[in-house]
């Protein structure tokens, strides 16, 4: 606020003494006044006016470029809403009347930003409770699944032996033991061996052929199975850290980790999928003594999310799905101002088209190959990014599908010893 | 033979469990009572524990701490809640290992073993028979009537699994997931060359073909001991 604007408010006022000024002259003038009197009396009225105009001038300044101030500052703040506790209070009625407005319209807002606050945190905590529940059954039925491969594999072996007679002496012993198993496995285990128990009883090379295709339908539906239920415990990954990624206050910790041990742990991680897939591995490339700034769980959820879209977006057909993992330093690039370490995740798959790959990072995109592929939920790299950001970490997507080279995800480790002593 | 105790509360997980453990050879016990879990563990004397740490009646960390006071056995705990802090604590009370849910059931066999191995090194020492085809872990030989030769890590790894499931079909991809458990991250192809090569240094010992057998579409197995 400066004083031109201010007087351009003040116009009916400055009209109006202008007005009463030109009226006292006419007035002196017709009771036969001086000149002198007229001056004298219309300095002294001015004089007066402006300065109680200059006063009220420099109070509503004063107050104004400080709330003016206050607001430039609190603009891009989450904490702006809080204005009328820091603000200084008015001490002129219009401003009085604006700030009590203020306060209230603010103070409902804060109260509102509380209670979805509270729900949030609540709905959050109730989540991580429920991702953990979840785990139990998860766990359990993977169980389920090794106990029921480990049957069939048993029963086929025992088939397929030589000797009747060795083979019913296993029966009765394994019959024996199994009894002593908890009763409802023991049920349907021992219908199952009732069942080879009068098998074995007849010519074993005829039903050779037949039990064994047995055994590969139930071993495939078993390995069906374990495949899904690797998809959910993927999910359930997914919505844990979703939370923690939302979450205010950080359950990481960033300490010093070998770039290599960390791949290696991911791929123990996600063996079953990679190895059912028929991935070819190859961390050769990884020098065994680089060493990364992260957390190891976080870093090996992004890996994880990495190596299932590689999987997912896999070549159809009979070419194999490779998956590279290399590293490399740079000594000084343009993404920070000192040195880095990049890791490349590079597979062979269907690459992402051009218009895509700036949106992939986007929360919910799918793009023209999750479209056609009924799993994407566009979250999977959105939630790396997050993640990486947090961390301190960049993450980018080099993909040419004209070329067919398939797809490279390189994450940036910069070497910055400062954030690790800050964390 | 190890003894191993399972303190899990959700009966279907401690049902699975017990049969998973006592099909890869070791004795199990396991309480559904968890008032006096602590005393219950401790007289029973196991090799090692695997522990659940969300218990009714009382919390996990607490038997973890416990039983540490009073006894060296391995304690793995196995837990849903797998986040940093709950880690944290089990390890400083004690623990040996810590495994998240959902675990691969390959894995915790893994686990259970490293940390045996760990604990009872005297008694595992023996080398691993099977139809007089003997195998020394530490020596990484492989002996048949007197006749031994070397193994190189991969063969050795593939070995030793067949005979530990002495008669039973051990599937190409459990094969693969216990190879890449050991960081040998190996395709399918380079298995099938592994086992290939195991087979010539198994004949050129004298071993017969038919030690090791191929059950199309399923996996392989060696043949049992009948004598068992």
């Amino acid at each position: 606020m400066n004083l031109s604007q201010y007087l351009k408010g003040r116009l009916p006022q400055i009209i109006a003494l202008m007005l009463s000024l030109l009226f006292v002259c006419l007035l002196l003038a017709a009771f036969g006044h001086n000149i002198s009197a007229m001056f004298f009396a219309c300095i002294t009225l001015l004089l007066l006016f402006t300065s109680a105009s200059l006063f009220d001038f420099w109070r509503r300044r004063r107050f104004y470029s400080n709330l003016y101030e206050l607001v430039r500052s609190l603009e891009n703040d989450q904490n702006a809403t809080l204005i009328t506790e820091i603000m200084q209070k008015p001490d002129f009625i219009e401003a009085k009347i604006a700030y009590d407005a203020l306060r209230i319209a603010t103070k409902s807002m804060n109260d509102n930003i509380t209670k979805y606050r509270h729900v949030t945190e609540e709905y959050r905590e109730y989540l991580e409770t429920w991702v953990h529940e979840i785990k139990t059954p998860i766990a359990a039925a993977l169980l389920l699944l090794e106990n029921a491969r480990h049957n069939t594999l048993c029963d086929t072996a025992y088939q397929n032996a030589d000797d009747a007679i060795a083979t019913s002496i296993h029966l009765n012993k394994n019959n024996t033991s199994i009894a002593t198993i908890k009763e409802h496995s023991a049920k349907k285990y021992n219908r199952e061996f009732e069942k080879n128990v009068n098998v074995s009883a007849q010519d074993n090379n005829a039903n050779d052929m037949t039990e064994n295709e047995l055994a590969c339908e139930t071993m495939a539906l078993i390995n069906n199975i374990s495949h899904e239920l690797a998809r959910i415990e993927d999910f359930v990954e997914q919505a844990l850290y979703y939370t923690r990624s939302a979450a205010v206050e950080n359950d990481y910790v960033i300490r010093r980790h070998k770039l290599a041990d960390i791949v290696r742990l991911t791929l123990r991680k996600h063996s079953r999928l990679l190895i059912a897939s028929q991935v070819s591995v190859n961390i050769s490339e990884i020098p065994n003594d680089y060493v990364v700034l992260g957390d190891h769980k976080w870093l090996s959820f992004i890996l994880g999310q990495i190596i299932n879209n590689a999987i997912k977006y896999r070549k159809q057909g009979k070419a194999v799905c490779c998956l590279t993992f290399s590293a490399r330093v740079f000594d000084s690039i343009e993404l920070y101002d000192y040195s880095s370490i990049c890791l490349y995740v590079h597979d062979n798959g269907i690459g992402i088209p051009p218009e895509d790959l700036k949106r992939v990072f986007q929360k919910g995109f799918t793009g023209t190959n999750g479209r056609s592929n009924q799993y994407s939920t566009g979250m999977g790299l959105y939630l790396c990014k997050r993640l990486c950001e947090k961390m301190g970490l960049k993450i980018f997507v080099k993909s040419d599908t004209e070329t067919e080279t398939g797809t490279t995800v390189c994450i940036v480790f910069p070497r910055d010893e400062l954030r690790f002593l800050l964390s | 033979m190890f003894t191993i105790y399972i303190v899990e509360d959700d009966k279907a997980m401690r049902d699975e469990l017990l049969l998973l453990l006592q099909r890869n050879g070791y004795l199990t016990k396991s309480s559904t009572n968890f008032a006096n879990i602590v005393t219950d563990v401790l007289a029973a004397t196991p090799d090692l524990l695997l522990l659940d740490l969300t218990l009714p009646t009382i919390d996990g960390q607490l038997v973890c701490e416990q039983i540490r006071k009073l006894s060296s056995m391995p304690i793995i705990v196995v837990t849903s809640r797998d986040d940093n802090m709950n880690e944290l604590l089990a390890l400083n009370h004690g623990a040996d290992d810590f495994i998240a849910k959902p675990y691969d059931p390959q894995i915790l066999l893994a686990h259970i073993a490293a940390a045996l191995r760990r604990a009872y090194a005297e008694r595992l020492e023996a080398p691993l028979v099977c139809n007089n085809v003997s195998l020394d872990l530490l020596r990484s030989e492989v002996s048949f009537n007197g006749k031994c030769a070397q193994l190189t890590k991969n063969e050795l790894r593939i070995l030793a699994l067949l005979i530990k499931n002495n008669g039973r079909i051990v599937s190409r991809a459990n094969l693969q997931n216990d190879l890449w458990q050991s960081d040998e991250f190996i395709d399918d192809n380079t298995l099938t060359v592994n086992v290939n090569r195991l087979r010539t240094t198994l004949a050129s010992i004298g071993v017969s073909d038919d030690f090791l057998l191929t059950r199309r579409g399923l996996g392989y197995m060696v043949q049992g001991d009948d004598k068992q």
